[in-house]
């Protein structure tokens, strides 16, 4: 019996799948976790939702020590491959984001009176009606809405502005504006989808 | 002062009699308590290390054949372990010589199945699939080995490996440079505290954590972290920053030994800056030099770790294991150009591994590969692999006693080699990692073999 090309061809890709198979481990893989964006991409949204136009932040400042934002995320090359390193999250980088992201809150939470950074009017405004709170005008959903899209922009779903919002109008009600806006602050920086790629 | 074959062999008739003494026959291992401390550090030689400069290398006669590149220009010295095996060594390891007894040397072992780049055969020593996987590392801190986890799995403390893993992410990369200004800032920084605000940041952790997806995977692995931040908050703002006059590596061993003893973390990753990857002829010539400059760190980071106390009764080298490996060797030299004029490419069929340490029997040389000299033939196994020759392949190896076979094999089979499965695997039973966690020949093979007779 004579065998025809396409006999060589299926077996040579059949060959060459069983070989891809045998160097797969038998250890189930698990679903690869989505990374950190990166202190330097999280700055750059920052900058470009709340600074005025043509003014970017310096929020290197919050970072606790040099170097230390590598370990948030960096993109690192290796010949013509880019990749990210360091984006998975971890204890050590969830002790820095929170170390840095309350300096950044805080610095949000201190601009009632004489702003720390400079930002933009429309969230400026934003802020000095949240400035009243526990007044009942900051509670507003408008408000409310408005600073949480400043601050996490469009990537979250409806559910966890809800969340956030049932749960300062209750724990935070009569709390006083700087601790609660702090707060805030750090409650929509510190949520996944605001920290991680999507 | 390069060691002459009679300092060789004095050294080694020294190591071989300690073979009689107690407890250090080639004996199966007995299981490490528990309750014993015990730390891993590799240090991995990036780019595919070419063994031949360090405890597999080959007469000048083969160089001068043509058949392999020496830019050492050295006749390599005969080293003998302690199990009688031989190999041969260059001047370059005379550094490691007063550690010979603290770590044996593995040879001819064999890495990918299939694949001779550089990530793949990455993945593989990591992961044990060329594609990438769940690391080893993490493994050697599971609460299965009987022991309490340290708050990290490892960290990395050069630049990264490149690697493809999926359970990496309690294996911090973490700086001698970074220390200072990291604990100097946690200390001015209470950690984070419980409370409603805690509390509902971790929730939206907890309730986007629940998907399928990446981000839920993200998400758990946010709320894991956060929950141990505090802990972690505290050790690290303990450590003390390493002086910035003293060398990188002295630097990098007191952030290590730290880590160690203050239970941050279960293992550490150091990757010396040389980078062995030398195709073109000019990189080639600088291994020499390129291998002194590892070798000396590598015996800085050995001689700290014995130097440095873990307790009143023991130093940290008595505490932890060492591995030190490449992702692979080398060819012998390119196809082109003369034998003094060549580069060399990657050789996935024979690497050299040493360890040592804590719980490994040291001075043995485990394992050869072939074509050691200018007239010996491969087998016909070798042939099908490599049929041009330009690679040196681990000889067929014999488990129960760890020594090669003398047999030339018709056609390859994987069971009859040393691989890194069987080095990785032995490292698991140190530790006392579960069995699920062994990592196996080939996916319808069983599990690589432990190699009993390296522990003590």
């Amino acid at each position: 019996m004579r065998l025809g090309r396409g006999f060589y061809r299926s077996a040579a890709v059949a060959a060459a799948i069983s070989l891809v198979l045998s160097t797969i481990s038998t250890t189930q893989s698990k679903a690869q976790n989505a990374q950190f964006k990166g202190w330097a991409a999280v700055s750059r949204e920052l900058s470009t939702r709340l600074a005025a136009p043509g003014a970017s932040f310096d929020l290197h400042k919050f970072v606790p020590a040099d170097d230390l934002d590598e370990l948030l995320g960096t993109w690192n090359r290796f010949g013509d491959e880019h990749t990210l390193q360091n984006g998975s999250p971890n204890s050590v980088s969830m002790v820095i984001w929170r170390v840095a992201l309350s300096g950044f809150a805080k610095s949000v939470a201190g601009s009632c009176g004489q702003p720390r950074l400079t930002f933009h009017d429309r969230f400026l405004t934003t802020l000095r009606k949240l400035c009243r709170w526990p007044a009942a005008e900051a509670k507003s959903d408008a408000v409310l809405q408005e600073f949480w899209f400043s601050v996490m922009g469009y990537n979250a779903p409806q559910s966890e502005y809800a969340a956030w919002r049932e749960f300062f109008l209750a724990s935070y009600a009569s709390r006083p504006a700087a601790e609660t806006i702090d707060a805030m602050t750090l409650a929509i920086t510190m949520n996944p989808y605001f920290l991680l790629h999507r | 002062m390069i060691p002459t074959r009679r300092d060789m062999l004095k050294i080694s008739l020294a190591g071989a009699g300690t073979l009689i003494l107690p407890g250090s026959g080639l004996l199966p291992a007995s299981a490490q308590s528990p309750d014993e401390p015990h730390f891993f550090l590799m240090i991995v030689l990036n780019g595919g290390a070419d063994c031949s400069y360090m405890f597999d290398a080959r007469p000048l006669s083969m160089t001068k054949a043509g058949k392999i590149q020496n830019y050492l220009g050295q006749e390599p010295a005969p080293f003998t372990g302690r199990n009688g095996t031989g190999t041969l060594a260059t001047s370059l390891v005379k550094p490691l010589l007063p550690f010979r007894d603290r770590f044996s040397i593995l040879n001819g072992v064999y890495m990918t199945p299939s694949f001779d780049g550089h990530l793949q055969n990455m993945n593989f020593l990591f992961t044990g699939n060329a594609f990438g996987g769940d690391s080893f590392i993490p493994h050697l801190n599971l609460p299965d080995t009987g022991r309490e986890p340290q708050s990290l799995d490892g960290v990395l403390s050069s630049d990264p490996v490149v690697v493809t893993v999926n359970n990496h992410s309690a294996v911090v990369p973490l700086m001698p440079r970074a220390v200072a200004g990291l604990a100097n800032s946690l200390k001015q920084t209470p950690p984070l505290a419980g409370g409603e605000l805690t509390e509902f940041i971790r929730g939206r952790m907890t309730a986007n954590a629940s998907g399928p997806g990446r981000l839920s995977a993200a998400a758990a692995l946010m709320q894991a972290g956060l929950d141990k931040s505090p802990r972690v908050h505290q050790q690290l703002a303990q450590l003390t920053p390493p002086s910035g006059r003293d060398s990188p590596e002295q630097q990098t061993l007191a952030l290590i030994t730290q880590c160690f003893r203050l239970s941050i973390s279960r293992s550490a990753i150091y990757s010396p800056s040389e980078f062995f990857d030398v195709h073109a002829t000019e990189q080639a010539k600088t291994q020499p030099k390129m291998f002194a400059s590892a070798i000396g760190k590598i015996v800085t980071l050995l001689k700290g770790l014995g130097e440095t106390p873990f307790d009143s009764r023991r130093s940290m080298l008595d505490v932890t294991t060492v591995m030190v490996a490449s992702e692979f060797g080398r060819t012998m030299r390119s196809p082109d150009g003369t034998v003094d004029d060549t580069g060399t490419n990657h050789n996935q069929f024979s690497n050299s591994i040493l360890l040592g340490g804590k719980g490994i029997r040291g001075g043995l040389v485990i394992g050869a590969s072939d074509l050691r000299d200018e007239v010996e033939e491969p087998s016909a196994a070798h042939l099908q692999l490599d049929p041009l020759q330009e690679k040196t392949m681990g000889l067929p190896f014999d488990f129960a006693t760890l020594t090669t076979r003398p047999d030339m094999p018709a056609a390859f089979d994987v069971k009859d080699y040393l691989t890194i499965g069987s080095v990785v695997n032995t490292i698991y039973a140190l530790f006392g990692v579960p069995k699920e966690h062994y990592r196996v020949l080939r996916r319808e093979l069983p599990t690589a073999q432990v190699l009993n007779g390296l522990l003590m």
